[in-house]
């Protein structure tokens, strides 16, 4: 089990964190502290490209929302005992740049 | 060359024998059968790969040395046999099919209308193995390669809407072999392809 946090940036330009290729990622856990004035979209999203294939020889790189959060003025997101696959790279955008807003996301690797 | 049920790895001081249907003179193309070996000495190696597939999406994994993108995990020496444990993880919407040769679905049924076809929703469950056939932590799946064999193919097929990521665990036990004569006692009987059981 590894524990990143992030603050809110409208376009991270590295990964939260990566899945080997010979590995199953999995988010257990995602908890985002607001304590600003204003609102907050957090998009989770799992960046990676597909294996080419005879139907699709030159795939292109897949961005997929995996959960989208928002959480209002001073209030605290926590959900716990989740299960959200991860198989390419785990990006982690906001809606505004505030470092005080701040996403901690559990995961397992296997 | 292909054994979907638990065996144990070929271990030196063992006993192998090649068997073809009686019609084929030959295993491989330097195995004749019924040739007996020695296995002198074993060696394991561990090796992994995975992959991310489209929804609906299929690829034809190539097991053997010939071309670039091939698997490679054929022996180059004669001498040399593979036995491969394949443990699966991931994959929850995949299926897969082993093939050998080039489009022949090794598991397949007698009635001329029961044949193994994906992209058929009735049909792609003929033959079709699933992650829980030989997951990683306790493999079924056993090929066994020898050098030059005919080429081995799994056809991995994606049947959801969703992209999934497969990883593929491979123990590779290469035995060093060494051909004997006038054997009675007791052999591990390594059938070719077109003698399932």
């Amino acid at each position: 089990m590894s524990t990143k946090t992030v603050e809110a940036i409208q376009t991270p330009n590295k990964p939260l964190f990566f899945i080997p290729q010979t590995k199953i990622g999995k988010i257990t856990a995602i908890e985002i502290d607001n304590p600003t004035t204003e609102s907050v979209t957090i998009t989770i999203k799992d960046i990676f490209t597909p294996i080419p294939s005879l139907e699709n020889p030159t795939p292109s790189e897949v961005i997929e929302n995996k959960k989208v959060i928002t959480v209002q003025p001073n209030q605290h997101f926590s959900e716990t005992n989740i299960n959200i696959n991860v198989i390419g790279s785990l990006f982690v955008f906001a809606n505004v740049d505030n470092s005080n807003i701040i996403t901690t996301i559990t995961y397992e690797i296997e | 060359m292909i054994t979907f049920k638990k065996e144990h790895f070929i271990d030196k001081g063992d006993v192998i024998k090649f068997i073809a249907p009686e019609d084929d003179e030959l295993y491989s193309p330097h195995i004749r059968n019924g040739d007996i070996f020695h296995v002198e000495k074993t060696t394991r190696v561990t090796y992994k790969t995975g992959f991310i597939l489209s929804p609906s999406d299929s690829i034809h994994l190539d097991f053997s040395n010939q071309t670039q993108l091939s698997l490679k995990l054929y022996p180059t020496q004669p001498d040399t046999l593979y036995q491969i444990s394949v443990g699966i993880r991931g994959g929850e919407n995949i299926l897969f099919y082993p093939i050998i040769p080039i489009g022949q679905y090794i598991y397949r049924l007698e009635e001329s209308t029961m044949y193994t076809n994906p992209t058929d929703p009735n049909k792609m469950w003929i033959g079709a193995f699933t992650r829980e056939d030989t997951p990683s932590k306790d493999p079924q799946l056993m090929l066994y390669f020898v050098k030059d064999f005919e080429p081995f193919y799994m056809q991995f097929v994606n049947y959801s809407s969703d992209y999934d990521k497969i990883c593929i665990d491979f123990i590779i036990n290469k035995c060093q072999i060494k051909k004997i004569s006038n054997y009675k006692g007791k052999v591990i009987e390594i059938k070719k392809y077109n003698m399932i059981d």
